[in-house]
């Protein structure tokens, strides 16, 4: 895959959208120093809450069961590792079909910092989340899906 | 939680603290200020969302309606024959959050069937059909322009002229030059003067940046391709579509059913008790350790948060200590807002077979646009509507509605005879005389996305910013909601 370039700009850019307060306010709580939530089978508890209250940015377009309901994208039960563009009754935008990968971890944490910067002309609007740990804290409470 | 034991105590210290210095004074008991984790103000769309989120995260919120009802810019005329639609009407699309709140609420959405009927055009007081418009004498614009229907002319030019791909390269410094009005901008790029003085009727050119419209034009664009494999135009009047497609669509434009105040009205139901109407606000005092919410009628409210989800316009009438400073200062006083006034009826004979011109019109004079649309199905009158917008609308807001609504039915009579007795007003509407509003939308002026954009949401002190004016991504009532969850997310990484 193509490293988007322009990364670090979009990146203090979102930075901006969502105001400084997310990034700041984590800066006490971020995960002990060697913890990694992709290897802990069990991370961090706190880490899963700031993740679930994270997940308010996304709940309105995405169920966390398989059952989609009335959103507009795809459900997000069993996200990490699934393909890319494989939920039923989705309709994807062209270009995010015609990729292929696996919502790895690191794929994940790539897309959340902008997704169209990783899939120019995906239909998920959504500028994208400052900060590592907000994005860890995400991801991990997606694997919970 | 924590935050309001630690209230508790501090509360009954300052009330200690006040009756030692003031052993005088007597309590007045009926004003003890009620407490809250946070405080919204402003019960639309924004700050309805905002206190529902809140809430389902479990935090204590109270919401402060100046009003005597919810909704904001959402109203259905419910009192009304035919039942207009004062604000919003249209649900898009890609409207997630709304999407999600009606189906969540137990809303229904129903496929927007409304279908705009041809338009003709009144032009230096000449009549000109649609067809004939593009090659018709009073059409002076230059060759490139010349197919543009009148009331499209701006929007039209905009479009091409629009640079931006993604929904938030408006906040981009790379887009900083697109922040000019549209009349410069237009100058810019050797648009004809014919041109520039029909895009100048629906709109104020010079008032108008042309890096926010753009940000407009490209979520509607969005919006339009939203889960479809062609490419669709955006540009249609008022987003109003001359035809929808047939057949079954993933993603269909919606309207609330029922009209779109019973969404507002589903939410704050969801909200119970905590949503308090009557409740204009007079101060927001934060020089405290927490922040204190005044009202005009002496209630007054603590909490730790507060969110402003009024527009800028009504933000500006309160006391706010400490007080805004810099380019959110500048924000709060100057953004601009745009007004929108339309009057409603309904045609009681189709007056368009006695002359032969189409049913709806663009006029150059005082009535700016009627819009007629199809029979709705089960209805056996065509409902009609005259709108204003931008400086059209201030010329028509200087009257008193019956002096305005008189005025409409005899310009429309005197340029097109054929109406006369034809067409029947039922009710008008100008957001820009709705004091706790005062416009329909906010619309950022040349040079202030450049300058405050940014500043204008970050929080202040407790206060953080929702309403439509503090979107990113989004348009519409869609807007209004994005703004109303970044808020709430904003709040929920502090307490």
């Amino acid at each position: 895959m193509k490293i988007p370039g322009r990364l670090i700009a979009a990146g203090a850019l979102c930075a901006v959208l969502l105001s400084g307060t997310a990034a700041l306010s984590l800066a006490g709580q971020d995960a002990p120093p060697g913890q990694d939530a992709a290897a802990d089978a069990t991370p961090d508890p706190r880490m899963l809450a700031q993740g679930k209250r994270l997940y308010i940015l996304c709940q309105a377009c995405h169920a966390t069961e398989a059952d989609p309901g009335d959103k507009i994208g795809p459900h997000l039960a069993g996200i990490v590792n699934r393909p890319v563009a494989s939920a039923e009754g989705t309709v994807y935008s062209d270009a995010l079909r015609a990729q292929d990968f696996v919502w790895s971890e690191e794929n994940l944490d790539l897309w959340l910092q902008r997704p169209a910067e990783m899939v120019p002309g995906t239909s998920m609007s959504f500028a994208g989340l400052p900060g590592e740990e907000l994005r860890r804290a995400l991801i991990a409470y997606l694997n919970t899906l | 939680m924590s935050v309001r034991r630690r209230q508790v105590l501090k509360g009954a210290l300052s009330l200690s603290a006040l009756s030692l210095s003031f052993p005088l004074l007597k309590p007045v008991t009926g004003f003890a200020a009620e407490k809250a984790t946070a405080i919204v103000i402003g019960g639309g769309l924004s700050g309805l969302n905002c206190a529902l989120l809140l809430s389902e995260f479990g935090i204590d919120v109270i919401l402060l309606e100046g009003a005597d009802r919810v909704g904001g810019r959402a109203h259905t005329a419910d009192g009304v024959e035919t039942r207009p639609e004062y604000g919003a009407s249209e649900v898009g699309r890609s409207y997630a959050r709304a999407i999600d709140l009606c189906s969540r609420l137990d809303v229904e959405l129903l496929p927007d069937t409304r279908s705009l009927m041809p338009m003709s055009n009144y032009v230096d007081g000449t009549w000109v059909r649609s067809g004939d418009w593009a090659d018709s004498p009073v059409n002076r614009m230059a060759d490139n322009e010349r197919e543009l229907p009148p009331l499209m002319v701006g929007m039209g030019l905009l479009s091409r002229l629009n640079p931006l791909q993604n929904l938030d390269d408006w906040l981009s410094p790379e887009f900083a030059a697109y922040d000019i009005s549209m009349r410069e901008l237009f100058l810019n790029n050797g648009v004809s003067e014919a041109a520039l003085r029909l895009a100048a009727v629906p709109m104020d050119l010079r008032m108008t940046s042309s890096l926010g419209m753009m940000q407009e034009r490209t979520r509607t664009l969005f919006d339009a391709n939203f889960g479809r494999t062609q490419t669709q135009a955006a540009d249609t009047p008022f987003g109003l579509a001359a035809t929808r497609e047939e057949g079954e669509e993933t993603f269909p434009v919606r309207t609330i059913a029922g009209g779109t105040s019973r969404l507002p009205e589903a939410m704050a139901a969801a909200l119970g008790d905590r949503v308090r109407l009557g409740k204009v606000v007079a101060g927001i005092d934060m020089s405290g350790s927490d922040a204190e919410i005044r009202c005009l009628d002496g209630s007054r409210y603590r909490a730790d948060f507060v969110v402003s989800a009024m527009p800028f316009t009504t933000l500006r009438n309160i006391s706010v200590s400490p007080g805004f400073s810099g380019r959110q200062a500048e924000a709060v006083l100057t953004l601009g807002y745009r007004g929108t006034t339309r009057a409603w009826g309904v045609i009681e004979e189709p007056y368009w077979e006695d002359d032969g011109l189409e049913p709806s019109f663009f006029t150059d004079e005082t009535i700016q646009t009627v819009v007629v649309l199809d029979k709705l199905t089960g209805e056996d009158t065509h409902r009609c509507s005259v709108i204003f917008t931008g400086p059209s609308a201030a010329r028509i807001d200087q009257m008193p509605d019956d002096q305005a609504l008189a005025l409409i039915e005899s310009e429309i009579a005197r340029i097109r005879p054929s109406t006369k007795g034809k067409m029947r007003f039922v009710d008008l509407y100008g957001w820009r005389k709705n004091p706790l509003i005062q416009g329909c939308r906010h619309l950022f002026g040349p040079g202030q996305i450049s300058r405050f954009a940014k500043e204008m949401i970050l929080p202040h002190h407790r206060l953080h910013f929702a309403g439509e004016h503090t979107r990113r991504m989004d348009f519409g009532m869609e807007a209004a909601l994005e703004s109303g969850e970044r808020a709430a997310f904003e709040i929920l990484q502090r307490a």
